[in-house]
């Protein structure tokens, strides 16, 4: 090898492309998975938001489009305990409320009453798991979000195509930035704990108390089947 | 898949722009050791760029090239400039002993006793004047003729041969028989 040549080599091996190439896909990675801890609740309802904004716009403009949910019985197992139904409100607007809130990590051994959501029946492929602590300012001119709202838990398939999100805290109903119309929606029984359960396309959506729990659930293309058998796996 | 989407396209112009971007940050740094900063800077306020808004009608190399001028000049304080400002000026003295240089220095024929070009680029570096390294860089990596690296630096032709000549003279007596 001719000087030049060592002189070159020791050049690329201190000025690389493809170092600093990785070094900027590792910071762009980085970057990405902190603005989705960071934005978790945009991440996670912002096509709902946008769809709730869409759908408020043309109903302002079509006053002929359907105002009441498309209410049916699902299409699983039945059993004597539950009496489900599905208010399908995907032709329908609903709000869409403000949120300010800030997301730590953490596990969900560290949730103190962990124990009531351990046993809860989630479909086997969505095995990612991400355990969030949803923070809130203590009043409106903090600039600490030091009081925990809720938890949030994320369970997800590889392809992050499918997913459950489930909200709760004892203290609190779980914050969410839309909300729907109860009027006309129609009341699920399972276990005697009265629930509606909303459907927007491929979501489902529904909230309740349980033991002093208050749960918020959304899920993404999770069949009937599926949702009934999570709810049957927390309303014991 | 927008980010997917948008990596593949990041990815691609990455593998048509990175060594027009590495030139120009290499002549316009005003120290070669903060080329890799600056270039990575870029590429993320790029990739930044590219989520947000879409840039089809964008000569993308020009755009580069923009964000990375941007970069240099919020790179340096202009205390760091004063600092880094080249001290080696070509003056009538330095004409005469350009003349008076062999055309012919190679850096294939200086003999360099240790084997290590790591700490001799270390050392070319290592210079105040930081037109040393630059030169260096342009004209043995990404092999610019004297005529583009005196266009590039707005240099005169002679001074930049002055730099390489004078210290391959340097690095002959540095690393060479009866050097370091």
């Amino acid at each position: 090898m001719t000087n030049k040549e060592k002189l070159k080599q020791a050049m690329e091996q201190d000025i690389n492309p493809q170092d600093y190439y990785k070094e900027i896909i590792k910071k762009i990675e980085k970057e990405d998975k902190m603005k989705k801890e960071k934005n978790l609740w945009k991440w996670s309802f912002v096509s709902i938001c946008l769809i709730a904004i869409i759908s408020g716009v043309l109903l302002i403009n079509d006053n002929n489009k359907q105002l009441k949910p498309n209410i049916y019985k699902p299409n699983i197992e039945t059993k004597d305990n539950i009496n489900l139904y599905i208010n399908d409100i995907s032709k329908m607007t609903q709000g869409v409320l403000s949120s300010d809130a800030d997301v730590k990590i953490t596990t969900m051994e560290n949730i103190s009453y962990f124990k009531e959501i351990v046993g809860i029946k989630i479909p086997s492929d969505l095995d990612n798991k991400e355990a969030h602590e949803i923070y809130v300012k203590p009043d409106r001119d903090s600039q600490e979000y030091n009081v925990l709202q809720s938890y949030v838990v994320n369970y997800s398939n590889t392809e992050n195509d499918r997913n459950i999100i489930v909200s709760f805290s004892k203290d609190n109903k779980p914050i969410r930035d839309y909300y729907f119309s109860e009027e006309v929606s129609r009341t699920s029984n399972i276990n005697n704990l009265e629930l509606k359960i909303f459907k927007y396309n491929e979501l489902y959506f529904t909230e309740f108390n349980y033991k002093g729990i208050n749960f918020d659930i959304e899920t993404s293309n999770i069949s009937e089947q599926e949702l009934t058998n999570l709810l049957l796996s927390i309303i014991k | 898949m927008t980010s997917q989407l948008n990596l593949y396209k990041f990815n691609e112009i990455y593998d048509k722009t990175h060594l027009d971007l590495l030139k120009y940050v290499v002549i316009k740094c005003h120290n070669i050791n903060d080329t890799n900063d600056i270039i990575q800077e870029t590429y993320l306020e790029f990739w930044n760029i590219l989520n947000k808004k879409e840039l089809s009608d964008v000569n993308i190399k020009s755009y580069l090239i923009g964000i990375a001028n941007n970069k240099i000049k919020k790179h340096y304080t202009l205390l760091q400039k004063f600092k880094t400002i080249s001290l080696f000026e070509t003056n009538d003295k330095d004409k005469e002993l350009i003349e008076t240089l062999e055309d012919g220095m190679n850096i294939n024929e200086i003999i360099i006793q240790m084997d290590n070009w790591n700490t001799i680029w270390q050392f070319i570096k290592s210079k105040k004047n930081q037109d040393i390294p630059k030169v260096f860089y342009l004209y043995y990596k990404l092999e610019l003729s004297i005529k583009e690296i005196s266009k590039e630096l707005q240099r005169s032709e002679s001074y930049i041969k002055h730099l390489i000549y004078r210290n391959l003279k340097e690095l002959q007596n540095n690393f060479g028989s009866g050097g370091k």
